[in-house]
């Protein structure tokens, strides 16, 4: 579905990092910020919300760590005991190797996939670029035009040092 | 950006209470003694290596930052350059043990050594002299690195249009070689040779993991009571508290990792002369054995994992008590078993004497830190590292 957008470009980060807070102090909406690079402080600027990931990549560790202790214990005791090197059949040290490496390798990979799916990103993926300079020089603020009142946005940006301010509607999956 | 900086003043409560410690701890040492003096030997040696490390743990910090032009420790830098100033005492203290090596080390008495062919072959190195000469040489690099850096640190502070910065990394870099090999030398000296017919390559690297988990406890330590005490306001942020966090976490599981690449091994290959070492700690002190890993491991990896754990200076102070203690059981476990042994000695009461002299020895160490400091400016204002240490986003 087409939305119409307000776009103020900036060339300054620290502009754009004003104008964000301001914004968010008057109850602006932001619909999102293109940036050529990560501005510093610009995620809590704009209340973004920290992302779940950390706790995916717990769940998926724990997972991988009993994983592995599940597979070694059930193979080494219950499946096929045999003595190895004089240890008896449940030898925890000796586990501790394998347990490591599969609580990163299921923590690691769960974390890229799970990274992917909530950026909504997939190979091929075209993304939306309004204007070519915001992945060189410029930082596009956007608005949704249906949440914001135009006239008070344009003000509030050109305050704070915006070089363009123009409507243009896109799709925005 | 202008800053108003604070120095600091050494006096009144901290003063006080690090002098309370050093009398409680003087004290206890006594007892420690009076009750047995093998006991009394292994606290000292323990509690004086501890701290010698602490010390240590700062010329490790200047120099590996100094070599990488590192700026997260830019603002708070003077408190390990602080910690440095504890080695001249430290020395001191190690040289004290001289007189209690015949207790400690069982390769000092001639009649075990001649009758016993494996020590025979080691007394080329395991002699008294040398070792003498070995640990002078050890803390005659150690003070001159300290020294040196520091020099550089207050020289920068006078004319901060110099350039310092390839001094600092030229001397870094060959501190932190020369501070590789002496680490190495010192922890098979001082603890390893506690049993002689015993060996671990690795052990440098495991007493040098304790060293920094302890440094950046004390570190963090000081920098949130500094900000408690109104010092560094505006200066010392979250996101630096942070970074301390992240080392705390981070090495207490390099510290694990060592512990098991050792452990592992020894357990795995089952020869008698390796396994000696944890057989010894199974048998008498298993409970202080997986108290050990408890503190050590898994407290720290289950407080710090948050996130806002980090972050929040509480926690921070908790878990870095907690820490300092739990390596003091470590070193404590890594000398006293294979001496309690030859003398049949045994600790009275829990080890609250020696929590007691660990407290003293602790009080000397601020008292000796925090004189250093008062005398220093807080904050590198020389620096060309600290503005950009003072913008840290992590």
């Amino acid at each position: 579905m087409k939305k119409d957008f307000i776009l103020a470009t900036f060339e300054d980060d620290r502009q754009v990092l004003a104008a964000t807070k301001k914004a968010r102090d008057k109850n602006m909406p932001i619909f999102d910020i293109y940036t050529p690079f990560p501005v510093h402080g610009l995620d809590e600027a704009m209340g973004i919300k920290r992302s779940i990931l950390p706790y995916v990549t717990l769940a998926a560790g724990i997972m991988g760590l009993m994983t592995a202790l599940a597979l070694q214990i059930y193979t080494n005791s219950v499946a096929w005991p045999v003595i190895v090197g004089g240890k008896p059949a449940n030898s925890i040290p000796a586990f501790i190797p394998i347990t490591f490496e599969l609580t990163v390798l299921f923590g690691a990979h769960t974390t890229v996939a799970a990274f992917l799916m909530l950026n909504k990103l997939y190979p091929g993926k075209k993304p939306h670029i309004f204007d070519p300079s915001q992945t060189c020089h410029s930082f596009i603020m956007a608005f949704d035009k249906s949440n914001v009142n135009a006239d008070e946005v344009s003000q509030l940006v050109k305050e704070h040092g915006a070089v363009e301010v123009k409507e243009e509607s896109a799709t925005i999956k | 950006m202008e800053l108003e900086i604070k120095n600091y003043e050494f006096s009144g409560g901290v003063k006080k209470t690090s002098l309370t410690l050093i009398a409680v701890g003087i004290v206890a040492m006594i007892a420690s003694f009076v009750i047995n003096p093998t006991v009394g030997w292994v606290d000292f040696l323990v509690n004086s290596f501890y701290f010698v490390l602490v010390g240590l743990s700062g010329i490790f910090f200047l120099t590996v930052t100094g070599v990488m032009q590192a700026s997260w420790i830019t603002p708070y830098k003077r408190i390990p350059e602080a910690m440095t100033k504890f080695l001249p005492i430290g020395f001191v203290l190690m040289l004290a043990t001289y007189f209690g090596l015949h207790t400690i080390y069982e390769w000092t008495h001639t009649e075990v050594v001649m009758n016993d062919a494996i020590l025979r072959e080691k007394t080329g190195y395991l002699n008294e002299t040398f070792y003498m000469i070995r640990m002078v040489a050890i803390f005659a690099i150690w003070i001159l690195i300290g020294r040196k850096m520091l020099n550089f640190s207050k020289e920068q502070d006078a004319n901060p249009e110099k350039d310092y910065q390839h001094g600092i990394m030229k001397t870094s870099a060959i501190g932190l070689i020369l501070f590789g090999l002496t680490i190495s030398v010192a922890s098979f000296d001082w603890v390893m040779s506690v049993e002689p017919h015993w060996f671990s390559t690795i052990f440098g690297v495991y007493i040098f993991a304790g060293m920094f988990v302890t440094g950046i406890c004390f570190v963090t330590l000081s920098v949130i009571k500094l900000r408690e005490w109104g010092y560094m306001q505006g200066i010392i942020t979250e996101d630096h508290l942070h970074d301390l966090g992240k080392w705390m976490f981070g090495i207490s599981v390099f510290w694990a990792y060592i512990w098991i690449s050792q452990y592992l091994l020894i357990w795995y290959a089952n020869i008698p002369e390796e396994t000696e070492y944890y057989v010894l700690r199974h048998h008498h002190w298993n409970g202080v054995f997986f108290l050990n890993l408890a503190i050590n491991f898994f407290t720290p990896f289950v407080l710090l994992l948050s996130r806002p754990a980090k972050r929040s200076p509480g926690r921070l102070k908790l878990v870095a008590c907690i820490l300092m203690v739990g390596h003091f059981i470590d070193l404590y476990l890594m000398v006293a078993p294979m001496v309690f042994e030859h003398h049949n000695a045994e600790i009275v009461g829990f080890g609250i004497l020696q929590f007691l002299s660990w407290l003293g020895f602790f009080g000397l160490f601020v008292l000796v830190v925090g004189k250093a400091l008062s005398k220093m400016n807080l904050v590198p204002t020389g620096d060309p590292n600290l503005e950009e240490g003072l913008h840290l986003h992590q």
